[in-house]
């Protein structure tokens, strides 16, 4: 195969571009969807002690 | 409504694209026959293509979605919108790397100021500043606006990337029809072409499921400080 440098450099970096864009979309949509998830948790204990506290 | 990071046909869409990616690549490198005129360095043309397709794929949707916005003023199309121009963005990088790797060995430079080129790199700019104008904007509403304004007028340099080599004398070599391409590489860039529109169809799925959380997130610290 001539020119084989640019050939491996081209596919390579095509795999290493659209995987590593990839990996990172899904690290951010991890960390996004754990924050919502903590927000809402807090959210569920902060009405379920305000429910359970007595009335004035 | 529940948004949760894990989706079973969005996982699912991801290995039939990693596997059709696979087989485009294993085909392009191994399967179909050197070029008689340029020889191996040619196959770069079954990923530079299909990157430059999807990058004016990517594009198309952004303009379409921010016309959308603008009439309808609904965040959802403003989303869809944001996630088509980060891939797209992605998707230039690559044509303009893998084009300037196939350019060395062809016409000896890594970079000239040819007009497909110097186009692209223009609409890289744009596309760029598009989403630089979005991090700027606090209001998700006013972001959208600025977003799609900037959607619509910069789609007017795609077409001129793509006629460029029509309506200039350029190095780069001009369209080519499925009449002028033997059948071997045209089904082979049919695959790889395939199999970056499935990426992308994947990349969109979860871009705008993130999209969709960081507005949730964004709406959450708005309400509550």
């Amino acid at each position: 195969m001539d020119n084989l440098g640019f050939i491996v450099v081209g596919y390579g970096l095509t795999w290493l571009v659209l995987s590593g864009y990839t990996w990172r979309v899904n690290r951010r949509l991890e960390s996004a969807d754990r924050a919502l998830a903590e927000w809402n948790e807090s959210d569920d204990r902060a009405r379920e002690s305000a429910a359970a506290a007595p009335s004035a | 409504m529940s948004v949760s990071a894990k989706s079973k046909p969005a996982a699912l869409l991801g290995l039939v694209a990693l596997a059709v990616l696979l087989a485009g690549s294993v085909v392009g490198l191994f399967v179909v026959p050197a070029d008689a005129a340029q020889g191996d360095v040619q196959r770069l043309m079954y990923v530079h293509v299909p990157a430059a397709w999807l990058a004016f794929l990517s594009f198309f949707v952004v303009f379409l979605m921010s016309v959308l916005y603008l009439i309808q003023r609904d965040l959802r199309w403003d989303r869809v919108a944001a996630s088509s121009a980060e891939i797209g963005v992605v998707f230039t990088v690559l044509t303009l790397a893998l084009g300037s790797m196939w350019g060395k060995p062809t016409w000896g430079v890594w970079w000239t100021w040819d007009p497909r080129l110097t186009t692209t790199a223009i609409m890289l700019a744009i596309y760029v500043g598009y989403l630089a104008i979005r991090s700027f904007a606090d209001d998700p509403e006013k972001r959208a606006r600025w977003a799609a304004i900037v959607g619509i007028i910069g789609f007017a340099n795609v077409p001129i990337v793509y006629l460029s080599v029509i309506w200039w004398r350029t190095l780069h070599q001009p369209p080519s029809s499925p009449r002028s391409v033997a059948p071997e590489i045209l089904w082979t860039l049919m695959l790889n072409l395939a199999a970056f529109t499935l990426v992308y169809i994947y990349l969109m799925m979860r871009r705008i499921r993130l999209a969709r959380l960081e507005g949730k997130l964004e709406e959450r610290v708005a309400y509550h400080g």
